[in-house]
């Protein structure tokens, strides 16, 4: 074999290898991000994730999500279903803390609203999530709880924004447990692991312009 | 049997058009990594083979194999980074560029392995072998799940599965090293001599 094939050759591989470290690169965030997961806080992070408007079945009828809107109210959202016996009960409890603090300080007015969307549709019913309201003192005033009004709405949503529900083999699902912080035009502007909750609302007042 | 339907493993891909089967297959990581890409990669080589010549790689940009076994790496490394799994579920163009890309590896490795000799040839299957591994232990060790479409003990399990391959490919490649070295392929193992001046 003479020079000129294997020249061409390392020439062809070096090619080849320099496009693949580059789409590498690409979809690690520069071999910083590896997991879906990450990549979705990094997208949130940096105003790339924005959730759509769809509209919501709550325990009082059909409504909207909340954003957009014109107000400069923003939102910290979390992804639920009402059989939930492990992370969405704790999630209950942080939430209602979250409410506790915001009714203390700006009564009904809060520029920072909660939102719970249930994902299972087939069991999170206008009555399971009024039970759920119940059970963890949920103000309608503060806190919005409702599930996708259709198939459709639930997959817009859920895809949108990344977050995957997966069957656990009991009944139930493992999913996504984390704090989306949303502003008025429907942006995530950042997502926080559950414990994280107090830097989650230390944010969304910053955004809402209100000394934290 | 083989020899008279030379294009049934390359038609293999097309089950994953029934969308039952294709959830089947990838609504559970075990069978995602270690059945479907497999099947991919030995549905490109079957439809390669078939092919015959025409579908090797021109050995002007092939000499020993080497662009072909880069792409199977390549590829190889890219799908062992979790991510690409969930993406390839929640996003059609991802997906269809899995399909793609494990045929072509397929495809690939028919074309350039014969043409590797045996240093080649062993250094891009012991790579595979130890990327492989890597990542299983990876996948084992992992105290979190790597990929939101998956569960952790699927994701313990395939670690294991990868730590199988890795052994296997391991062992092929063990094998190649060990192989009587034929006239024909001691040439083409062999550094070509250089041209007289």
């Amino acid at each position: 074999m003479s020079q000129r094939p294997l020249a061409l050759t390392l020439f062809a591989v070096t090619a080849l290898s320099l496009a693949l470290v580059a789409l590498s690169a690409q979809l690690t965030n520069g071999f910083t991000r590896w997991t879906f997961e990450a990549l979705r806080r990094d997208a949130a992070a940096t105003g790339r994730l924005s959730a759509p408007a769809v509209p919501l079945r709550t325990a009082n009828g059909v409504t909207g999500t909340p954003w957009p809107s014109d107000t400069h109210t923003v939102y910290l959202v979390d992804f639920i279903y009402t059989q939930c016996l492990t992370i969405c009960q704790a999630l209950g409890g942080e939430y209602t803390r979250l409410q506790r603090q915001l009714r203390a300080r700006f009564g009904a007015h809060s520029p920072v609203r909660l939102v719970s969307v249930a994902f299972d549709r087939k069991h999170d019913t206008p009555t399971e999530l009024q039970a759920y309201a119940r059970r963890h003192h949920a103000d309608d005033a503060l806190w919005l709880i409702g599930t996708p009004a259709s198939a459709q709405a639930a997959d817009t949503l859920l895809q949108a924004l990344g977050v995957v529900a997966v069957p656990d083999g009991l009944g139930g699902f493992v999913h996504n447990g984390a704090i989306h912080l949303i502003d008025s035009h429907g942006t995530v502007r950042g997502i926080y692991d559950l414990d994280q909750w107090p830097q989650a609302l230390e944010r969304a007042l910053q955004l809402t312009g209100t000394p934290t | 049997m083989r020899r008279r339907l030379p294009w049934a493993p390359a038609a293999l891909p097309l089950l994953l058009w029934i969308a039952p089967l294709r959830h089947l297959l990838e609504s559970r990581m075990l069978p995602h990594m270690l059945v479907e890409l497999p099947l991919l990669f030995v549905a490109g080589w079957a439809l390669a083979r078939a092919l015959g010549p025409r579908a090797r790689l021109p050995v002007v940009i092939d000499a020993h194999g080497l662009l072909g076994l880069t792409w199977v790496s390549a590829v190889s490394a890219l799908w062992m980074i979790p991510s690409m799994l969930d993406l390839s579920l929640l996003d059609i163009r991802l997906q269809w560029a899995k399909y793609l890309a494990w045929l072509l590896a397929g495809a690939a490795a028919w074309g350039s392995l014969p043409r590797a000799g045996a240093v080649v040839g062993v250094f891009f299957l012991g790579n595979i072998a130890w990327m492989l591994a890597t990542a299983g232990l990876l996948f084992q060790e992992a105290p979190q799940r790597l990929c939101v479409s998956y569960l952790l003990d699927e994701q313990i399990v395939t670690g294991q599965g990868l730590i199988f391959f890795a052994v296997l490919i391991g062992a092929l490649a063990v094998r190649r090293l060990l192989r009587p070295i034929s006239p024909a392929n001691a040439c083409r193992a062999l550094p070509a001599p250089a041209s007289a001046e």
